[in-house]
Protein backbone atom coordinates (compact mmCIF):
# COMPACT_ATOMS: atom_id res chain seq x y z
CA UNK A 1 0.00 0.00 0.00
CA UNK A 2 1.06 3.91 -0.70
CA UNK A 3 0.09 6.58 1.98
CA UNK A 4 -1.86 8.90 -0.46
CA UNK A 5 -1.46 13.07 0.70
CA UNK A 6 -2.83 14.66 -2.50
CA UNK A 7 -3.78 15.07 -6.04
CA UNK A 8 -1.80 17.99 -7.62
CA UNK A 9 -0.97 19.48 -10.81
CA UNK A 10 2.28 17.98 -12.22
CA UNK A 11 4.53 21.16 -11.66
CA UNK A 12 7.34 19.73 -12.54
CA UNK A 13 8.56 21.66 -9.22
CA UNK A 14 10.87 19.15 -6.42
CA UNK A 15 8.84 17.80 -4.01
CA UNK A 16 9.44 19.06 -0.86
CA UNK A 17 10.49 16.21 1.35
CA UNK A 18 12.44 13.02 0.26
CA UNK A 19 10.35 10.61 1.77
CA UNK A 20 7.65 12.00 -0.86
CA UNK A 21 7.02 10.19 -4.72
CA UNK A 22 4.64 11.21 -7.37
CA UNK A 23 3.60 9.51 -10.58
CA UNK A 24 1.60 11.64 -12.85
CA UNK A 25 -0.76 11.72 -15.99
CA UNK A 26 -2.79 13.81 -18.03
CA UNK A 27 -0.97 16.90 -16.49
CA UNK A 28 -2.05 15.68 -12.86
CA UNK A 29 0.30 14.18 -9.98
CA UNK A 30 -0.64 11.59 -7.49
CA UNK A 31 1.97 12.69 -4.23
CA UNK A 32 2.17 9.48 -2.30
CA UNK A 33 4.82 7.80 0.28
CA UNK A 34 5.34 4.63 1.25
CA UNK A 35 4.06 4.98 4.72
CA UNK A 36 2.49 7.15 6.47
CA UNK A 37 2.97 10.33 9.15
CA UNK A 38 1.72 7.35 11.72
CA UNK A 39 -0.94 4.86 12.55
CA UNK A 40 -2.95 6.51 15.08
CA UNK A 41 -4.23 10.39 14.39
CA UNK A 42 -2.82 11.54 17.48
CA UNK A 43 -2.81 15.54 16.99
CA UNK A 44 1.06 15.57 16.38
CA UNK A 45 0.54 13.09 13.17
CA UNK A 46 -2.26 14.75 12.25
CA UNK A 47 -0.06 17.90 11.98
CA UNK A 48 2.61 16.13 9.95
CA UNK A 49 -0.07 15.11 7.08
CA UNK A 50 -1.04 18.52 7.55
CA UNK A 51 2.47 20.05 6.92
CA UNK A 52 3.26 18.05 3.95
CA UNK A 53 0.11 19.05 2.30
CA UNK A 54 0.46 23.04 2.60
CA UNK A 55 4.16 22.35 1.76
CA UNK A 56 2.95 21.03 -1.51
CA UNK A 57 0.29 23.68 -1.81
CA UNK A 58 3.29 26.38 -2.21
CA UNK A 59 4.32 25.63 -5.48
CA UNK A 60 1.36 23.64 -7.04
CA UNK A 61 -2.33 23.57 -6.76
CA UNK A 62 -3.43 20.68 -4.77
CA UNK A 63 -6.79 18.63 -3.97
CA UNK A 64 -5.54 17.35 -0.31
CA UNK A 65 -6.45 13.64 0.84
CA UNK A 66 -7.68 12.83 4.06
CA UNK A 67 -5.65 11.54 7.16
CA UNK A 68 -5.32 7.41 5.66
CA UNK A 69 -5.86 7.28 2.50
CA UNK A 70 -4.35 4.64 0.93
CA UNK A 71 -3.79 3.14 -2.67
CA UNK A 72 -2.74 -0.52 -3.48
CA UNK A 73 0.44 0.96 -5.46
CA UNK A 74 1.73 3.12 -8.08
CA UNK A 75 0.10 1.04 -10.82
CA UNK A 76 -3.34 1.71 -8.80
CA UNK A 77 -2.66 5.59 -8.75
CA UNK A 78 -1.66 6.13 -12.56
CA UNK A 79 -5.41 4.21 -13.37
CA UNK A 80 -7.14 6.82 -10.55
CA UNK A 81 -5.17 9.52 -12.49
CA UNK A 82 -6.79 8.25 -15.92
CA UNK A 83 -10.38 7.31 -14.65
CA UNK A 84 -10.70 10.52 -13.38
CA UNK A 85 -8.52 12.87 -15.22
CA UNK A 86 -11.50 15.26 -16.56
CA UNK A 87 -12.44 15.94 -12.53
CA UNK A 88 -9.19 16.23 -11.22
CA UNK A 89 -8.40 18.69 -13.85
CA UNK A 90 -11.62 21.08 -13.25
CA UNK A 91 -11.10 20.37 -9.25
CA UNK A 92 -7.40 21.64 -9.43
CA UNK A 93 -8.78 24.65 -11.94
CA UNK A 94 -11.22 25.55 -8.81
CA UNK A 95 -8.48 25.71 -6.23
CA UNK A 96 -5.51 26.97 -7.91
CA UNK A 97 -4.77 30.18 -6.12
CA UNK A 98 -7.29 29.24 -3.24
CA UNK A 99 -7.51 28.63 0.48
CA UNK A 100 -10.48 27.43 2.41
CA UNK A 101 -11.26 29.59 5.95
CA UNK A 102 -13.41 27.50 8.26
CA UNK A 103 -16.40 29.43 10.49
CA UNK A 104 -17.75 28.25 13.46
CA UNK A 105 -21.25 30.04 14.88
CA UNK A 106 -22.15 29.43 18.23
CA UNK A 107 -25.58 30.52 19.13
CA UNK A 108 -27.10 32.46 22.24
CA UNK A 109 -26.57 30.60 25.42
CA UNK A 110 -29.72 29.06 26.81
CA UNK A 111 -31.40 30.84 29.82
CA UNK A 112 -30.24 30.41 33.16
CA UNK A 113 -33.34 29.26 34.39
CA UNK A 114 -34.47 27.40 32.00
CA UNK A 115 -34.32 23.55 33.34
CA UNK A 116 -32.54 21.39 31.15
CA UNK A 117 -35.43 18.93 30.46
CA UNK A 118 -38.48 20.96 29.27
CA UNK A 119 -41.50 20.18 31.74
CA UNK A 120 -43.80 19.91 28.25
CA UNK A 121 -44.44 18.81 25.13
CA UNK A 122 -44.74 21.99 24.18
CA UNK A 123 -42.28 23.63 25.25
CA UNK A 124 -39.87 20.97 23.74
CA UNK A 125 -41.46 21.95 20.70
CA UNK A 126 -41.45 26.01 21.24
CA UNK A 127 -37.20 25.43 22.30
CA UNK A 128 -36.86 23.44 19.30
CA UNK A 129 -38.84 26.15 17.13
CA UNK A 130 -36.66 28.84 18.45
CA UNK A 131 -33.42 27.01 17.70
CA UNK A 132 -34.74 26.80 14.31
CA UNK A 133 -35.20 30.30 13.57
CA UNK A 134 -32.07 30.82 15.32
CA UNK A 135 -30.28 28.68 12.89
CA UNK A 136 -32.24 30.64 10.15
CA UNK A 137 -31.04 33.78 11.21
CA UNK A 138 -27.48 33.24 11.61
CA UNK A 139 -27.82 31.60 7.86
CA UNK A 140 -29.28 34.89 6.36
CA UNK A 141 -26.69 36.93 8.82
CA UNK A 142 -23.56 35.20 9.08
CA UNK A 143 -23.39 32.79 5.71
CA UNK A 144 -24.71 34.84 3.03
CA UNK A 145 -22.48 38.03 3.37
CA UNK A 146 -18.83 35.62 3.32
CA UNK A 147 -20.36 33.45 1.21
CA UNK A 148 -20.71 36.63 -1.29
CA UNK A 149 -17.17 37.14 -0.60
CA UNK A 150 -15.81 33.66 -1.46
CA UNK A 151 -16.12 31.60 -5.08
CA UNK A 152 -17.77 28.78 -3.28
CA UNK A 153 -19.09 27.52 -0.06
CA UNK A 154 -19.69 24.16 1.88
CA UNK A 155 -21.10 22.57 4.37
CA UNK A 156 -19.80 19.22 5.15
CA UNK A 157 -20.93 18.51 8.67
CA UNK A 158 -23.66 19.12 11.08
CA UNK A 159 -22.78 21.72 13.77
CA UNK A 160 -21.49 20.60 16.86
CA UNK A 161 -23.36 20.67 20.09
CA UNK A 162 -24.14 24.11 21.13
CA UNK A 163 -23.29 25.57 17.62
CA UNK A 164 -25.89 26.34 14.98
CA UNK A 165 -23.83 26.67 11.80
CA UNK A 166 -20.06 25.30 10.51
CA UNK A 167 -18.96 26.07 7.31
CA UNK A 168 -16.10 26.47 4.73
CA UNK A 169 -15.62 29.46 2.11
CA UNK A 170 -12.95 28.59 -1.17
CA UNK A 171 -11.39 31.93 -1.65
CA UNK A 172 -8.21 33.07 -3.28
CA UNK A 173 -5.66 33.81 -1.04
CA UNK A 174 -5.58 37.46 -1.87
CA UNK A 175 -8.94 37.93 -0.49
CA UNK A 176 -8.33 36.46 3.30
CA UNK A 177 -8.16 39.81 4.68
CA UNK A 178 -11.54 41.21 3.16
CA UNK A 179 -12.92 37.99 4.65
CA UNK A 180 -11.60 37.72 7.84
CA UNK A 181 -12.64 41.84 8.59
CA UNK A 182 -15.66 40.90 7.68
CA UNK A 183 -16.04 38.33 10.14
CA UNK A 184 -15.13 41.22 12.53
CA UNK A 185 -17.71 42.98 11.50
CA UNK A 186 -20.29 40.44 11.52
CA UNK A 187 -19.23 39.72 15.47
CA UNK A 188 -19.24 43.39 16.15
CA UNK A 189 -23.05 43.78 14.58
CA UNK A 190 -24.12 40.11 16.43
CA UNK A 191 -22.99 40.62 19.62
CA UNK A 192 -25.19 37.57 20.57
CA UNK A 193 -23.29 34.85 18.26
CA UNK A 194 -19.95 33.83 18.80
CA UNK A 195 -17.82 33.68 15.60
CA UNK A 196 -14.81 31.23 14.70
CA UNK A 197 -12.62 31.64 11.53
CA UNK A 198 -10.15 29.64 11.19
CA UNK A 199 -7.90 28.96 8.28
CA UNK A 200 -5.94 29.36 5.63
CA UNK A 201 -6.27 25.80 5.06
CA UNK A 202 -5.70 23.82 2.04
CA UNK A 203 -9.47 23.13 0.06
CA UNK A 204 -10.75 19.84 1.90
CA UNK A 205 -13.94 20.24 1.41
CA UNK A 206 -13.68 20.66 -2.04
CA UNK A 207 -12.20 17.92 -3.07
CA UNK A 208 -15.41 15.43 -4.56
CA UNK A 209 -15.82 12.33 -3.49
CA UNK A 210 -15.17 9.40 -6.16
CA UNK A 211 -18.53 9.40 -8.28
CA UNK A 212 -20.72 6.19 -7.39
CA UNK B 1 -4.00 38.95 20.34
CA UNK B 2 -2.73 37.73 23.78
CA UNK B 3 0.26 36.22 23.44
CA UNK B 4 0.30 34.17 26.97
CA UNK B 5 1.30 30.47 26.55
CA UNK B 6 -2.78 29.63 28.00
CA UNK B 7 -4.12 31.61 25.08
CA UNK B 8 -1.66 30.10 22.48
CA UNK B 9 -2.80 26.47 23.48
CA UNK B 10 -6.22 27.18 23.29
CA UNK B 11 -5.71 28.75 20.14
CA UNK B 12 -4.21 25.68 18.54
CA UNK B 13 -6.46 23.67 20.38
CA UNK B 14 -8.97 25.34 17.81
CA UNK B 15 -7.53 25.30 14.96
CA UNK B 16 -6.94 21.29 16.03
CA UNK B 17 -11.02 20.70 16.04
CA UNK B 18 -11.29 22.05 12.54
CA UNK B 19 -8.12 19.76 11.27
CA UNK B 20 -9.49 16.87 12.22
CA UNK B 21 -12.95 17.86 11.01
CA UNK B 22 -10.65 18.08 7.74
CA UNK B 23 -8.69 15.24 7.99
CA UNK B 24 -11.03 12.84 9.82
CA UNK B 25 -14.59 12.20 8.13
CA UNK B 26 -15.93 10.41 10.73
CA UNK B 27 -19.23 10.72 9.09
CA UNK B 28 -21.35 8.91 7.63
CA UNK B 29 -21.25 9.23 3.93
CA UNK B 30 -24.24 8.85 2.35
CA UNK B 31 -22.74 10.12 -1.66
CA UNK B 32 -22.35 6.81 -2.39
CA UNK B 33 -23.90 3.03 -2.43
CA UNK B 34 -23.03 0.38 0.18
CA UNK B 35 -23.25 -2.98 -0.14
CA UNK B 36 -23.75 -4.94 2.99
CA UNK B 37 -22.02 -8.32 3.44
CA UNK B 38 -22.36 -11.26 6.02
CA UNK B 39 -19.79 -13.82 5.63
CA UNK B 40 -18.49 -12.95 2.46
CA UNK B 41 -21.83 -12.79 0.90
CA UNK B 42 -22.87 -9.42 -0.51
CA UNK B 43 -26.84 -9.76 0.84
CA UNK B 44 -28.20 -5.64 0.38
CA UNK B 45 -27.58 -3.43 -1.66
CA UNK B 46 -28.68 -0.01 -0.96
CA UNK B 47 -29.06 3.14 -3.05
CA UNK B 48 -28.21 6.15 -0.33
CA UNK B 49 -28.20 8.76 -2.94
CA UNK B 50 -31.39 7.30 -3.80
CA UNK B 51 -32.46 7.55 -0.37
CA UNK B 52 -31.16 10.43 0.57
CA UNK B 53 -33.03 12.13 -2.75
CA UNK B 54 -36.49 10.54 -1.58
CA UNK B 55 -35.79 12.08 1.76
CA UNK B 56 -34.97 15.67 0.71
CA UNK B 57 -38.50 15.24 -1.21
CA UNK B 58 -40.33 14.16 1.79
CA UNK B 59 -38.50 17.57 3.45
CA UNK B 60 -39.94 19.96 0.65
CA UNK B 61 -43.51 17.87 0.24
CA UNK B 62 -44.44 17.11 4.10
CA UNK B 63 -43.78 13.34 5.84
CA UNK B 64 -46.41 11.60 7.43
CA UNK B 65 -46.72 12.94 11.47
CA UNK B 66 -46.52 10.29 14.34
CA UNK B 67 -49.93 9.49 16.33
CA UNK B 68 -51.82 9.89 12.97
CA UNK B 69 -51.86 13.69 12.78
CA UNK B 70 -52.82 14.94 8.66
CA UNK C 1 2.45 24.89 11.91
CA UNK C 2 1.20 28.79 11.71
CA UNK C 3 -1.27 29.25 14.18
CA UNK C 4 -4.75 29.34 12.15
CA UNK C 5 -6.74 31.04 14.36
CA UNK C 6 -8.17 34.32 12.55
CA UNK C 7 -11.33 35.36 14.54
CA UNK C 8 -12.48 34.15 17.51
CA UNK C 9 -14.89 35.47 19.73
CA UNK C 10 -14.06 38.30 22.41
CA UNK C 11 -15.79 36.47 25.69
CA UNK C 12 -14.81 33.04 26.03
CA UNK C 13 -13.53 30.45 23.51
CA UNK C 14 -15.61 27.01 22.37
CA UNK C 15 -15.02 24.51 25.21
CA UNK C 16 -12.49 22.17 23.22
CA UNK C 17 -11.20 19.02 25.32
CA UNK C 18 -14.01 16.70 25.26
CA UNK C 19 -14.94 16.59 21.37
CA UNK C 20 -11.66 16.67 20.70
CA UNK C 21 -10.41 13.70 22.71
CA UNK C 22 -12.72 12.24 21.60
CA UNK C 23 -12.65 12.77 17.70
CA UNK C 24 -8.81 11.81 17.44
CA UNK C 25 -8.36 9.17 19.82
CA UNK C 26 -11.80 7.14 18.62
CA UNK C 27 -11.94 4.48 16.04
CA UNK C 28 -15.65 2.45 15.64
CA UNK C 29 -13.96 -0.62 17.21
CA UNK C 30 -16.66 -3.26 15.50
CA UNK C 31 -18.13 -3.80 12.80
CA UNK C 32 -21.16 -3.95 14.23
CA UNK C 33 -20.97 -0.18 15.90
CA UNK C 34 -19.93 0.92 11.66
CA UNK C 35 -23.44 -0.74 11.08
CA UNK C 36 -25.03 1.00 14.52
CA UNK C 37 -23.65 4.34 13.16
CA UNK C 38 -25.04 4.01 9.83
CA UNK C 39 -28.37 2.95 11.30
CA UNK C 40 -28.70 5.36 13.88
CA UNK C 41 -27.52 8.25 11.49
CA UNK C 42 -30.36 7.50 9.26
CA UNK C 43 -33.05 7.10 12.07
CA UNK C 44 -31.91 10.50 13.26
CA UNK C 45 -32.14 11.84 9.52
CA UNK C 46 -36.17 10.97 9.13
CA UNK C 47 -36.86 11.69 13.09
CA UNK C 48 -35.06 15.40 12.21
CA UNK C 49 -37.57 16.30 9.10
CA UNK C 50 -40.81 15.27 11.01
CA UNK C 51 -39.51 17.19 14.04
CA UNK C 52 -39.24 20.00 11.32
CA UNK C 53 -42.62 19.16 9.38
CA UNK C 54 -44.16 19.87 12.11
CA UNK C 55 -42.75 22.95 13.49
CA UNK C 56 -43.45 24.11 9.53
CA UNK C 57 -47.09 22.95 10.28
CA UNK C 58 -46.72 24.73 14.16
CA UNK C 59 -45.50 27.78 12.50
CA UNK C 60 -48.31 27.47 10.27
CA UNK C 61 -50.85 27.22 12.66
CA UNK C 62 -52.72 24.31 11.07
CA UNK C 63 -52.23 22.45 15.01
CA UNK C 64 -54.10 22.71 17.26
CA UNK C 65 -53.02 22.55 21.21
CA UNK C 66 -53.89 18.94 22.09
CA UNK C 67 -52.04 18.54 19.02
CA UNK C 68 -48.80 20.36 19.41
CA UNK C 69 -48.58 18.83 22.94
CA UNK C 70 -48.98 15.27 22.32
CA UNK C 71 -46.39 16.09 18.88
CA UNK C 72 -43.89 17.59 21.26
CA UNK C 73 -43.80 14.72 23.73
CA UNK C 74 -43.72 12.11 21.40
CA UNK C 75 -40.80 14.10 19.56
CA UNK C 76 -39.45 14.44 23.40
CA UNK C 77 -39.24 11.01 23.94
CA UNK C 78 -37.56 10.11 20.36
CA UNK C 79 -34.96 12.03 21.22
CA UNK C 80 -33.99 10.47 24.32
CA UNK C 81 -34.67 7.06 22.92
CA UNK C 82 -32.21 8.21 20.39
CA UNK C 83 -29.82 9.49 23.07
CA UNK C 84 -30.30 6.15 24.55
CA UNK C 85 -29.79 4.18 21.89
CA UNK C 86 -26.58 6.06 21.09
CA UNK C 87 -25.08 5.25 24.45
CA UNK C 88 -25.74 1.56 24.22
CA UNK C 89 -23.20 1.38 21.15
CA UNK C 90 -20.50 3.50 22.61
CA UNK C 91 -21.50 6.50 20.25
CA UNK C 92 -22.21 10.17 20.62
CA UNK C 93 -24.85 11.96 19.12
CA UNK C 94 -21.93 14.12 17.30
CA UNK C 95 -21.07 10.43 16.04
CA UNK C 96 -24.14 10.81 13.83
CA UNK C 97 -23.12 13.12 11.32
CA UNK C 98 -24.21 12.94 7.88
CA UNK C 99 -21.70 13.73 5.23
CA UNK C 100 -23.67 14.56 1.94
CA UNK C 101 -20.96 14.76 -0.48
CA UNK C 102 -21.84 17.16 -3.39
CA UNK C 103 -25.55 17.43 -1.87
CA UNK C 104 -24.37 19.47 0.90
CA UNK C 105 -25.29 19.52 4.92
CA UNK C 106 -29.32 18.21 5.17
CA UNK C 107 -28.94 19.21 9.06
Amino acid sequence: MIYVYAITEAAGTPLPQPTLREVTAHGVAVVFADEGPGGDPTADVLWVHEDVVESLMRDRAVLPMRFGTHLPDEEAALALLDSRRDDFARMLDDVRGRVELGVRVAGRAAAPDQPARPATGTEYLARRLGARREADHVAAAVHEPLARIADRSASARSPRSGEVMTASYLLPSERVGVFTEEIRQLQQRHPDLALTCTGPWPPYSFVEEAPA
Amino acid sequence: MSTDVESVSHSRDIALIDLVDRLLDKGVVLSGDITLSVANVDLVYVGLRALVSSVATAEREGVPLPGGVT
Amino acid sequence: MNDKLLAAPATGLPEVSDALSRRVNADPETVEQGLAQLVLTIVDLLRELMERQALRRIDGGTLDDEQVENLGRTFMLLQERMDELVEEFGLTREDLNLNLGPLGNLM
